[in-house]
Formats: C-alpha cells, sequence, structure tokens
C-alpha cells in the first residue's frame, strides 16, 4: 500500500510572482517616496537643461540619493522584520536565508542593493535565468532566496 | 507586530522623509537660483471656486507664502512670477501686488496666455513685464455684475419675502431689481475700486496717471498692443525673462526653480471630496455682491 503525505516545502518562487511583487513595491514606492519629491524634478525643468549644459545639479543629485535610500530601506527593512514586503505579501512569497539562519541585516541590504540602479539590476536579474532556484546574482551574494511554501505530495 | 502594519509604519515613514526632503530641497538650500511663481487661474483669496481637483485658482495665501520664502531665502537673486490669469478677486489681487511690490529682488512678469486685471495690477508691481506678442493683457477696469431672476421669478409665480433691518443690507441679492439709487450707490463703488487701481497701475509703471486713465477702460490690449502702450516692457517668453534678468544680475549661469504648490495625495483626496461636496453645496449657496477685477 502506498502512503501518501502532504508536506510543507519552501519552492523557488516563480519569476512571474516575483515579477508581479515587484511592480507593486514599485508603485509602493513611488507613491510614498517619488510622489513627493518628483515637483522638485518637474518643477526644475530648467534644472534638467543646467544639468545637460552644467554636468551637474546638487538638487537633481539629492533626489537621486534619496529616491535610492528610500528604495533600499524600504525592501531591506520589511524584509528583515517580516520577510516580505508589499508585492510579496500579496503574491505570498517571502524571503529566506539560504543558510537556514534569519536574515540579517547585511544580509537584507546585499540582496537589495542593486534596486536602484536599473542598469545593474537588469544584470543582477539576468543571472535568474541561469539558476533552477531562480536566485538573482546578489541574492546569490547574500546567500538569500525568495520562496513560495508548497505542498509536496510523496 | 502584524506584518500589514509594518508595512504602512515603513511606507509612511518614507512618505514623511521624503515630504521632509521635498520641503527641503525645494526651498533650494544648495545653489543660487532664479524662482518662478506661477500665479495661474482666477485670484482669489483661497483659491476656491475652482475645478474638480482644486488645482485650478491661485490663492493669494498660497502665493503671499511663496513670495515670502523666496524673500528670506538669500540663494534666491530674482523672481519671475509666471501669470496666466484672467485676474480674480481685488483685494487677493492687491494683496499680491503689495507683496511682489515689497519684495526685495529683482522680479520680473510674463504674461503668458493671459496676464489681464487683476494679474495685469500683480504684473505693474514687477520690475519688468514680459508678454508674447499674443497675449491678452490689460483690462484695467472693475466688474460686479450678476444675474437677477426677479422677471423670472415673477413668470412662476415666486415672491422674494424682503426681510431686512438696514435699508441696503439686501443690495444686489439677485431676487429684485436694484433701485436707481443703489445702482448708483454701486457704481460709486466700483468707481472707487477702479481710480485706485488706475493709481496703483501709475505708480507701478511709473506712469502719468491720465495716460493709465486714458487706456483703463476694461479693454484688453494684445501683447503688441500693450507694449506700444507702455503697459508692458518686452515681448517674449519665460525663456527671454530669464536671459533678461541673467543680464541684469550680471550671473551667466544659474539655476531656475519653478515653485509650484505640492498637493499630497490626502490633499487631493480632500480636494475631491470638498468640490463634490462645494457642488451639492452650491444649490444652496447665497447669492451676493461680489467686487471682481476681472
Amino acid at each position: 500500500m502506498k502512503t501518501v503525505k502532504l508536506m510543507n516545502k519552501e519552492n523557488p518562487a516563480p519569476l512571474w510572482k516575483r515579477f508581479l511583487a515587484y511592480i507593486i513595491d514599485v508603485l509602493a514606492i513611488n507613491i510614498a517616496a517619488i510622489l513627493p519629491l518628483q515637483s522638485i524634478l518637474i518643477n526644475s525643468e530648467s534644472n534638467v537643461r543646467n544639468l545637460l549644459l552644467r554636468e551637474s545639479s546638487k538638487e537633481i543629485a539629492a533626489v537621486s540619493i534619496l529616491i535610492m535610500l528610500f528604495t533600499i530601506f524600504y525592501f531591506a527593512a520589511l524584509e528583515l522584520k517580516t520577510k516580505q514586503t508589499l508585492g510579496k505579501i500579496i503574491m505570498n512569497i517571502y524571503v529566506t536565508s539560504t543558510d537556514k539562519t534569519e536574515l540579517t541585516l547585511s544580509q537584507a541590504i546585499l540582496r537589495n542593493i542593486t534596486k536602484p540602479f536599473t542598469l545593474v539590476l537588469i544584470i543582477d536579474v539576468l543571472y535568474m535565468i541561469f539558476k533552477r532556484t531562480n536566485q538573482r546574482l546578489f541574492e546569490v551574494f547574500s546567500r538569500t532566496q525568495v520562496v513560495e511554501r508548497g505542498m509536496l505530495v510523496r | 507586530m502584524n506584518k500589514w502594519s509594518v508595512v504602512l509604519i515603513v511606507l509612511v515613514i518614507i512618505y514623511a522623509a521624503s515630504n521632509i526632503a521635498a520641503n527641503i530641497i525645494g526651498k533650494g538650500t544648495f545653489e543660487d537660483k532664479i524662482v518662478i511663481i506661477p500665479i495661474k487661474g482666477v485670484i482669489t483669496v483661497d483659491g476656491g471656486d475652482s475645478g474638480f481637483y482644486s488645482i485650478s485658482g491661485a490663492s493669494s495665501d498660497t502665493i503671499l507664502k511663496q513670495i515670502e520664502e523666496v524673500s528670506k531665502d538669500k540663494t534666491v537673486k530674482g523672481a519671475i512670477f509666471e501669470i496666466n490669469s484672467p485676474g480674480g478677486a481685488v483685494v487677493a489681487s492687491q494683496e499680491i501686488a503689495d507683496a511682489v511690490k515689497a519684495l526685495n529682488k529683482t522680479k520680473y512678469a510674463v504674461i503668458r496666455e493671459v496676464g489681464a486685471s487683476g494679474a495685469y495690477w500683480v504684473a505693474s508691481a514687477t520690475d519688468k513685464i514680459i508678454a508674447s506678442p499674443m497675449s491678452i493683457t490689460g483690462s484695467i477696469g472693475v466688474i460686479s455684475s450678476y444675474l437677477e431672476f426677479s422677471k423670472l421669478f415673477e413668470k412662476y409665480g415666486v415672491d422674494y419675502e424682503r426681510l431686512v433691518s438696514g435699508e441696503r443690507k439686501d443690495i444686489g441679492v439677485p431676487y429684485r431689481d436694484l433701485t436707481d439709487e443703489e445702482r448708483k450707490l454701486l457704481q460709486k463703488k466700483l468707481a472707487l475700486v477702479h481710480e485706485y487701481f488706475i493709481k496703483e497701475v501709475a505708480k507701478n509703471r511709473k506712469m502719468n496717471e491720465d495716460e493709465v486713465r486714458k487706456v483703463a477702460t476694461g479693454e484688453f490690449y494684445l501683447g503688441q498692443e500693450a507694449l506700444d502702450l507702455r503697459l508692458v516692457d518686452e515681448l517674449g517668453n519665460e525663456e527671454k525673462a530669464v536671459e533678461l534678468m541673467k543680464q541684469e544680475l550680471g550671473i551667466k549661469d544659474i539655476n531656475v526653480v519653478k515653485r509650484e504648490e505640492r498637493k499630497g495625495i490626502l490633499e487631493l483626496l480632500q480636494g475631491i471630496s470638498y468640490n463634490i461636496g462645494q457642488g451639492f453645496g452650491s444649490v444652496f449657496k447665497k447669492e451676493g455682491i461680489k467686487i471682481e477685477a476681472i
């Protein structure tokens, strides 16, 4: 007689779920962080002109740095505290440490350090295609993984 | 703690920090700059009676605050008032014009599509007015017209039950016709405001009062006509104004920052609910006399 057993297992989160979770998170960050700051960028159209002409504008640089910091803070703080961000809660996926310990602050920051840098993030994400565990490059570096709790039938 | 609460707390922290940062950076703590202050839509004290999202009117309260900030900010070398307004309430226009006059920086006005009446009053308080050749400007006059429904009411058998204490308390209600005496009285008050308006423009533009009186018929002028009548100083746009200001300040390279009233999510929602409420409320609103420099 065959034994059928249901057990909890952590499977790598599917890419589509991760993608949707990321979109939700980007929207949340846009509302919370970028909306108040955007007036500076939009209102100072001439700043953009100055940026092109003068190579740098301290105001635009300050806004860019702030958006970077807020983005990293959003992902790192939430993942450290709840293992999930808003998008991950909705998609029912979460972050774990691959070395089976609690997620540390350095891990939370390192795995999210690429989020504000589009070009680096693309390279980081492309790495997922070659990884069976659906890990980004910086997830490998930080020894973390995004998983979903699945039911395995044996 | 519930994970939803943690998400909410983190988002609120980011939102608050972002707002604080926006205020600090928006004030331009870093570099010397020319600030552009927009004056768009009908000028009123509170910017009310505006569109659905309550963003279309120019509030003198808001503009005065912006002028005060600019006045205190040592990095601001000059201010350009970007005007696109048909004018508005007399008091609100005068408040802005007085604040502009008192501003201790180089100040220009750029009239875009329209800078008429009260908005022209504001423009006249600056050091230089730049207008597009096709801008509508001038319209130095005062209006207090309103709809009078007594004949319509009469047709439908609706009577106005007049209960007043103080003979002229209901002057200008739309439910009865004005008496000749009342009409004269109102006309006299409009003439007083008009005369004040003329004197202010003459003083601001360093023109002879009679010269202003001749053009203060309430007629609007196109930019080119206004230039010929000395109501504006230059024809051009915002870029020309910036260039002229740079020349006057003797600075080749300077940041140009536009001050715009920032609306948060809560304010937008508040605006929507206020305007929906106002839509219903306006049905019951008491009509009264309003003197506008439009």
